[in-house]
C-alpha cells in the first residue's frame, strides 16, 4: 500500500493540512491499517505487561506513510506537529466508534478479555477531550498544541518545547493550565 | 469563553501558583476586585489541581493501548460497524495465526458470515493475491456440508477479506478439553471428517492445517472443518509450489500465517519431506485418537520434543478406550503409520470402516491388507513364545525410544528468507529463539523465530542490522546497525543505542551486564548493558589486525574470541584483562557450549572439543559435528551457534562451505541504463567476494578488490574483455582502489604495517607499493580531486568514528580534516569541478547525502531527504547519484555556482530499484557502482539472484560423539 502510493497520501494529507476534511476519510482507513498492522508487529513480542510505545509507533506509522521528501517537511517540529494532530484525528475517531458501539448502536463486540474493557472510569474520555479542546482553540490555540503534542503524539516537556520553539516554562505553564482547566471540563461534561 | 476573559484567567492562575500558597486568597481577592465570577473560576482551578495531576500524564495510544488484549482490541474496533460489499461487520469472532475473524451480516442474502482479514503483510503482495485468488477458486468450488464454505474474496481500500461460512458451535479442541468423548460420538465425529476429507482430496485440495482447532460441531452435532487448504493458498509463492520445502520453515517466509501446530504434523511434514493427502490421513488419526483418549497424542514441552515424539514415539495404544472395536483400532494404527508408504492410502477406507463398524458388521480382516502388520485375530493364537519376543522387543524399543534422559539427537531445518550475509543469526540461551538477518520487501532486518510457533516476525528497528547476539536470560539481543551497538528487548520491542560502532565484528552479554564487543579492528572492548563508556578488554599481538566474535564462558569473566591474521586462531582473554591464552587453530571464531565444548570451523568442517571452562584447556581429539558449515572468510563470523543441547548452523556455498565477505551470493559486475535495465556485463559472476567498483577515468578497466585463496587484493578488470588481473600481491589485505584522475596510478589501503595504510602504485602494475601515508587510524581513500592535488580520504578516529580528511599529494603532503565530528562522515566525493564535497553523514540519525564547499568554510546542503548512502557525481556536474536506503538508484539534481559559495538542491527522483551488492549501507565498505563518464550508465556490483538462504540446522539434544 504506502510502498506504491506514499505520494497519494501526502496529496491526502496536505490536502486535509489545507482544510479538506474529505482527504481525511480516505486518508484514515490507510491509517488504521498501517497502525494495525504495526501494531500487531509489536504485539507478537510483546508481553501482556508491556506497554506500547506510543511515540515510536507514530514516527514509524507516519515515516512509512508519508512521502517526506515530498512533504517539504519544514523541520522536524513541523513533522511533529502534523502528525500529533492526526494521531488525535485518528484515536478520538477510535473512541466515538467505541461510544457509538456502547450505546447500542452495534451488537456488543467480543472481547478478547473482559477484564481489559477500556471503560471510561479508567481511560481519559477522548471525544469529550476531543470537544474541550475545540473549546479551549477559540481562544489559546497554542494550550492546545502543547496538549496535542504531549498527550496525543507522547513527546516530553523539551520536545514540545523545540517543535512550538518556546521556552520549557511555556510549555510547563500550557501544560500545568491546560490539564486543570480541560479536567475541569470533562469533569462537567460527565457530571 | 471570551479571549480578555481567559488571559485574565490565565494571568491570574500562574501568578496565584507562583507565589507561596498563604498569600494566595489575599492576592485574589485584590486582583479580582469585584469581579467574584473570575474570582471564583481562578479559585475552582487551583482547587482542581490534585484532581487533575494525573490526567493526560500518559500518552494516549499508551493509555488506551495499555495491554495486548486492549491494543488488539483497540485495532479489532477498527472493522465493526462498517461495510465491505454486502457484508457489514458485526463483532469480533476470534483472532488466529492468519488473521482475525469477524462475525459478520450479509445485507444481501440476509445471513450471517465469518469474515477472515487478510493479513496485510500478505494482502500487499500482488503475486501472492493473484495466486490466493486462483487458490481461493479451487477452495470455493469445495461444496459439503461437512466443509465450511468459502463465499467470497472482498477487497476495500487495498485490504482483503475472505467472506466463509459462519458456523456456530464449539470446536473440537474445547470439546476434548473436557475428556474423552463416547467410543460411539466420536466415530459419528470421524466419520464426518472423513467425509469432507474425502471431498476435498477427490478434488485434490489437502487440508495441510486439520487439527481439533479447526474443526467444529453445530449444536446439531453436524461437524464442519474449516480453513480447507488456506495454509497453502497463504503460505508463501516459492514454498507453496516447492512441497519439498519443510512445513516448518513456510511460516517462517511468512510472517503471521501459522500453519498448524506440530503436534499434528506427519512426520514426513515434520522432516520437511513431500506432503500429500497421506498428511491429512495422517492429522485425520491423531484428530481421532484425542477424541478416543480425551489427551494429546504427542506433546512435549518445546517444539523439538513434540518433534521428536511425532517421529520417533509409537502411539500408546494402552490408553484407547476397552470398548474401541478392534477394526477401529486398526484403522488408527493405519493412519498413524510413520511411513507414509505404508500408511492408510485413502481416506474413503476410513469412512468405509467407520460405517461398518457403526453398522455392527465385523468383517474379518483388515481395513485393506496390511503387508507385514499381523491381523487381530491373528494374535489370539499366537505361542507364548511370540508373545514374549513381542514384549521384548517392545521393551528394546521403549528403551530407545521412551527413555526421556537420553532424547534423541534431531536435526531440523529452519529456511529462512534470503539474506545479505548468511552467518547472522544466534539461537537464544534457553533454545527458545531463534533470531536471523533476513531480507525482506528490500528491507534487510532481524528476524525473531519463536521455536515453539512456526511464524517468524520482523523486529522493528532493526534495519541493516548485523551479528545479533543474546542476553544471558534470553529477554534482549544485542546488534550492530547504523554504525551503533544497540539492543533491543525481545518483549515490547524497546530498542537501546549502546555506543558507537563502526563495524561491528560480534558481541556478546554476560550474566553480570556487560558486554563485550569487537569493533573490526583492534581489540575487544566492554561496555555496560546499560551504555556508558568503553573500555578495551584484549590487547592486540604483533600481527594482529583485529579480535572479533567474543563470547563467555559460563562464569562470565572469561570469554573466547578469534584474532588474525598473526597466529590466528580462537583464544581465551579475561574481563580483567590479564594475558590471553590461545585455544586452538581455526579457520573462524569458534562458539562454546556450555554442555562443555568448544565448536570451531575447519576446512569447512564444524568441530567440537571438549572444553574444561575452568582451567580454560580442551582435551580430547576434536570430532565433527556437520560438514560445510558456512563461515566469513572475511569477517570470520561463524555461521554456527549453541544453546543448553542445541546447536544451530548453516552449511555454506562452495566446497569448502566458505563464505565470502557479506554473504555468499555471487556478484556480478553489470551496467545498467537510467531506467535500470541491463545493457552488458563485465566479466563472470564473481564468488571472491567482489567489493567497491572503481572505474579508470578512462573507462576502460574497472578496479575492485576480491579474495582469492583467502587472499585479499585489488584486482583490475578489462572492462571489455571481463578478466581479472591481480593488482596488488601483498598476503595480507589490500582494499579500496581509487584511480588518480590521469590514470596513471592506483591509491589503495593495505595493513601491512598492522594499520590500515595508504599506499599507491602504477596502474600498469611496473615499479613497487609506494607508501602513501601512514597514521595510527585505519583510513582508505574515497577520492582524488580532478586536478590531482588533493586525496580524499575517510579515517576512523576511536572517538569520532569516520572522520573526512585531505591529502595535498604533492607539496608538505600533511593531511588535514575536512569534516571531523562525532558523527559518521565518509564516502566523500569531489564535485567535478574540485569546488564541493558529497558526502554521506548519519548526523540527523539517519545516513544521509549532503555537499558541502571545497575547501572553504560555507553552508552544508542536505541532498537525500529519505536517507542514503554512496553518493557519486555525475561529471557533468548537475547530478548527485545516491542509494537510497530501501535500494533504490536516485537522481538529486543540484545547481553548483561557479563561485563555490552556493547551490541549488532539487528533488531527488528514484531512476531505478538496484539489488546492490552488500545493500545500501553496508558495513565498511564503499560504493558498490561507478557511473560513465556521460552519466547515463552505471557499472553496478549486483548481487546475485536472491534465492532463499540457505536453511539453518538446528541439532536438538545434541549428542557430541568424540
Amino acid at each position: 500500500m504506502s510502498t506504491e502510493a506514499p505520494a497519494e497520501m501526502t496529496k491526502l494529507l496536505l490536502a486535509w493540512g489545507a482544510g479538506d476534511e474529505q482527504a481525511l476519510d480516505q486518508l484514515l482507513p490507510v491509517v488504521y491499517r498501517e497502525l494495525h498492522s504495526m501494531a500487531r508487529g509489536y504485539m507478537a513480542t510483546e508481553r501482556p505487561d508491556h506497554t506500547l510505545q506510543a511515540s515510536a509507533l507514530v514516527n514509524e506509522v507516519y515515516l512509512k506513510l508519508v512521502d517526506v521528501r515530498q512533504m517539504k517537511w519544514q523541520n522536524r517540529a513541523h513533522f511533529f506537529g502534523v502528525s500529533a494532530q492526526l494521531m488525535r484525528r485518528i484515536l478520538v475517531d477510535f473512541a466515538r466508534r467505541r461510544h457509538y458501539l456502547k450505546r447500542g448502536g452495534g451488537v456488543r463486540p467480543v472481547t478478547l478479555n473482559e477484564g481489559l474493557d477500556m471503560s471510561a472510569a479508567k481511560t481519559t474520555d477522548l471525544v469529550a477531550l476531543d470537544d474541550a479542546l475545540n473549546a479551549l482553540a477559540d481562544v489559546d490555540p497554542r494550550k492546545v498544541r502543547v496538549v496535542e503534542l504531549r498527550f496525543f503524539a507522547g513527546l516530553t516537556v523539551e520536545e514540545t518545547a523545540e517543535v512550538l520553539k518556546v521556552s520549557l516554562d511555556t510549555v510547563a505553564r500550557d501544560w500545568r493550565l491546560a490539564k486543570v482547566w480541560l479536567h475541569q471540563e470533562l469533569q462537567k461534561g460527565g457530571a | 469563553m471570551k479571549l480578555a476573559r481567559w488571559r485574565q484567567l490565565e494571568s491570574l492562575y500562574n501568578k496565584a501558583l507562583e507565589m507561596d500558597e498563604s498569600r494566595r486568597v489575599e492576592f485574589l481577592r485584590e486582583a479580582c476586585a469585584g469581579d467574584g465570577e473570575l474570582r471564583h473560576d481562578v479559585e475552582r482551578l487551583l482547587a482542581a489541581r490534585p484532581a487533575a495531576a494525573s490526567f493526560l500524564e500518559q500518552p494516549a495510544l499508551q493509555e488506551i493501548a495499555h495491554d495486548f488484549g486492549a491494543t488488539a482490541e483497540l485495532f479489532h474496533q477498527y472493522w465493526i460497524g462498517r461495510q465491505v460489499g454486502n457484508y457489514q461487520f458485526l463483532s469480533l469472532a476470534g483472532v488466529g495465526g492468519m488473521g482475525e475473524v469477524y462475525r459478520a451480516r450479509d445485507t444481501k442474502l440476509k445471513r450471517e458470515v465469518a469474515i477472515k482479514v487478510i493479513p496485510d503483510e500478505f494482502s500487499r503482495d500482488p503475486e501472492r493475491i493473484s495466486r490466493f485468488q486462483r487458490e481461493a477458486q479451487v477452495l470455493a468450488s469445495l461444496n459439503h456440508p461437512n466443509i465450511a464454505a468459502i463465499y467470497d474474496l472482498e477487497e476495500l481500500n487495498g485490504s482483503r477479506f475472505l467472506i466463509l461460512e459462519m458456523v456456530e458451535g464449539e470446536t473440537l479442541a474445547d470439546r476434548i478439553q473436557r475428556g474423552p468423548i463416547p467410543v460411539e460420538e466420536a466415530l459419528k465425529i470421524a466419520l464426518q471428517i472423513a467425509e469432507a476429507l474425502e471431498a476435498a482430496h477427490e478434488k485434490n485440495v489437502i487440508h495441510r492445517d486439520l487439527k481439533p482447532a479447526n474443526i467444529k460441531v453445530t449444536a446439531e452435532g453436524t461437524v464442519k472443518v474449516l480453513d480447507f487448504g488456506l495454509a497453502k493458498a497463504l503460505a508463501d509463492e516459492r514454498t507453496a509450489e516447492d512441497t519439498t520445502k519443510p512445513l516448518l520453515s513456510m511460516a517462517a517466509t511468512s510472517p503471521g500465517v501459522i500453519l498448524g501446530t506440530a503436534a499434528y504434523m506427519s512426520p514426513e511434514q515434520a522432516t520437511g519431506k513431500a506432503v500429500d493427502r497421506r498428511a491429512d490421513i495422517w492429522a485425520f488419526g491423531v484428530v481421532l485418537y484425542e477424541l478416543l483418549t480425551g489427551r494429546m497424542l504427542f506433546s512435549g514441552g518445546t517444539i523439538s520434543e513434540t518433534i521428536a515424539a511425532v517421529m520417533m514415539k509409537e502411539p500408546d495404544w494402552d490408553t484407547l478406550p476397552a470398548n474401541l472395536p478392534a477394526r477401529a483400532r486398526d484403522l488408527l494404527q493405519r493412519c498413524l503409520t510413520k511411513e507414509p508408504r505404508n500408511r492408510l492410502r485413502d481416506i474413503g477406507e476410513a469412512r468405509i470402516a467407520i460405517e461398518e463398524v457403526q453398522s455392527g458388521a465385523e468383517v474379518d480382516g483388515d481395513v485393506a491388507q496390511t503387508p507385514g502388520r499381523l491381523k487381530s485375530k491373528v494374535l489370539v493364537g499366537i505361542a507364548a513364545a511370540l508373545l514374549l519376543m513381542m514384549i521384548v522387543s517392545l521393551a528394546a524399543l521403549s528403551v530407545r525410544y521412551f527413555n526421556r534422559a537420553t532424547p534423541p539427537e534431531i536435526r531440523v531445518e529452519v529456511s529462512t528468507p534470503s539474506t545479505d550475509d548468511p552467518t547472522s543469526f544466534a539461537i537464544s540461551p534457553d533454545g527458545r529463539n531463534l533470531v536471523f538477518l533476513a531480507s525482506h520487501e528490500s528491507k534487510s532486518q532481524l528476524w525473531l523465530r519463536p521455536l515453539d510457533s512456526v511464524a517468524a516476525q520482523p523486529l522493528p528497528g532493526t534495519d541493516g542490522a548485523s551479528y545479533p547476539f543474546w542476553s544471558p536470560d534470553s529477554a534482549s539481543v544485542g546488534f550492530f546497525a547504523d554504525g551503533k551497538l544497540k539492543r533491543i528487548d525481545i518483549a515490547g520491542g524497546a530498542l537501546q543505542v549502546l555506543t558507537n560502532v563502526t563495524a561491528g565484528r560480534g558481541g556478546a552479554w554476560s550474566p553480570e551486564g556487560t558486554i563485550i564487543f569487537s569493533a573490526n579492528l583492534g581489540p575487544l572492548f566492554k561496555v555496560p548493558a546499560t551504555g556508558g563508556e568503553r573500555v578495551a578488554v584484549t590487547r592486540l599481538e604483533t600481527g594482529q589486525a583485529g579480535h572479533r566474535f567474543p563470547q563467555f564462558l559460563p562464569d562470565g569473566q572469561h570469554f573466547i574470541y578469534f584474532a588474525a591474521p598473526a597466529q590466528q586462531g580462537v583464544y581465551v582473554g579475561s574481563i580483567g584483562g590479564g594475558s590471553a591464552k590461545r585455544l586452538a587453530n581455526a579457520d573462524a571464531a569458534a562458539v562454546v557450549s556450555y554442555s562443555g565444548f568448544l565448536l570451531f570451523p575447519r576446512q569447512g568442517t564444524l568441530f567440537a572439543q571438549a572444553f574444561d571452562f575452568k582451567r580454560q584447556e580442551l582435551s580430547g581429539n576434536p570430532f565433527p559435528v556437520a560438514e560445510q558449515v558456512a563461515f566469513g572468510a572475511l569477517t570470520n563470523a561463524p555461521g554456527f551457534s549453541a544453546a543448553s543441547g542445541i546447536v544451530a548452523y548453516r552449511t555454506g556455498s562452495g566446497r569448502s562451505g566458505v563464505l565470502l565477505a557479506g554473504g555468499g551470493l555471487a556478484r556480478q559486475l553489470t551496467w545498467l541504463d537510467r531506467s535500470g535495465k541491463s545493457v552488458g556485463v563485465v566479466g563472470a559472476p564473481d564468488a571472491a567476494g567482489l567489493t567497491d567498483v572503481e572505474l579508470s577515468p578512462d573507462g576502460k578497466r574497472v578496479a575492485v578488490y576480491r579474495t582469492v585463496n583467502g587472499n585479499q587484493d585489488v584486482w583490475l578488470i578489462d572492462a571489455a574483455r571481463g578478466v581479472p588481473k591481480r593488482f596488488t600481491f601483498d598476503p595480507l589485505l589490500d582494499s579500496f582502489p581509487l584511480w588518480s584522475p590521469d590514470g596513471n596510478r592506483i591509491a589503495f589501503q593495505s595493513v601491512r604495517r598492522g594499520v590500515q595504510n595508504l599506499y599507491w602504485k602504477l596502474s600498469s602494475g611496473a615499479g613497487t607499493d609506494d607508501l602513501l601515508l601512514e597514521t595510527d587510524q585505519n583510513k582508505a581513500p574515497t577520492d582524488w580531486s580532478s586536478d590531482g592535488r588533493f586525496l580524499l580520504f575517510r579515517s576512523l578516529d576511536p572517538q569520532t568514528g569516520f572522520d573526512l580528511w585531505v591529502l595535498p599529494v604533492s607539496g608538505d603532503k600533511k593531511p588535514f580534516p575536512f569534516l571531523k565530528s562525532a558523527s559518521e562522515e565518509r564516502e566523500g566525493q569531489f564535485s567535478p569541478d574540485s569546488k564541493w564535497i558529497a558526502y554521506q553523514s548519519n548526523e540527523s540519525g539517519r545516513s544521509e547525502i549532503y555537499v558541502q564547499p571545497f575547501p572553504g568554510t560555507g553552508g552544508k546542503f542536505q541532498i537525500s531527504a529519505n536517507g542514503g548512502a554512496q553518493p557519486r557525481w555525475n561529471k557533468n556536474g548537475k547530478e548527485i547519484f545516491y542509494v537510497s536506503l530501501d535500494s533504490k538508484m536516485m537522481s538529486a539534481p543540484v545547481k553548483l555556482s561557479p563561485d563555490g559559495q552556493s547551490l541549488e538542491t532539487g528533488t531527488p527522483a528514484v531512476l531505478f530499484p538496484v539489488r546492490i551488492a552488500g545493500g545500501p549501507l553496508s558495513g565498511i565498505f564503499r560504493q558498490q557502482y561507478a557511473v560513465s563518464s556521460d552519466g547515463q550508465r552505471f557499472l553496478v556490483n549486483l548481487a546475485a539472484a536472491e534465492g532463499a538462504a540457505s536453511p539453518i540446522t538446528l541439532i536438538y539434544n545434541w549428542k557430541p560423539k568424540p
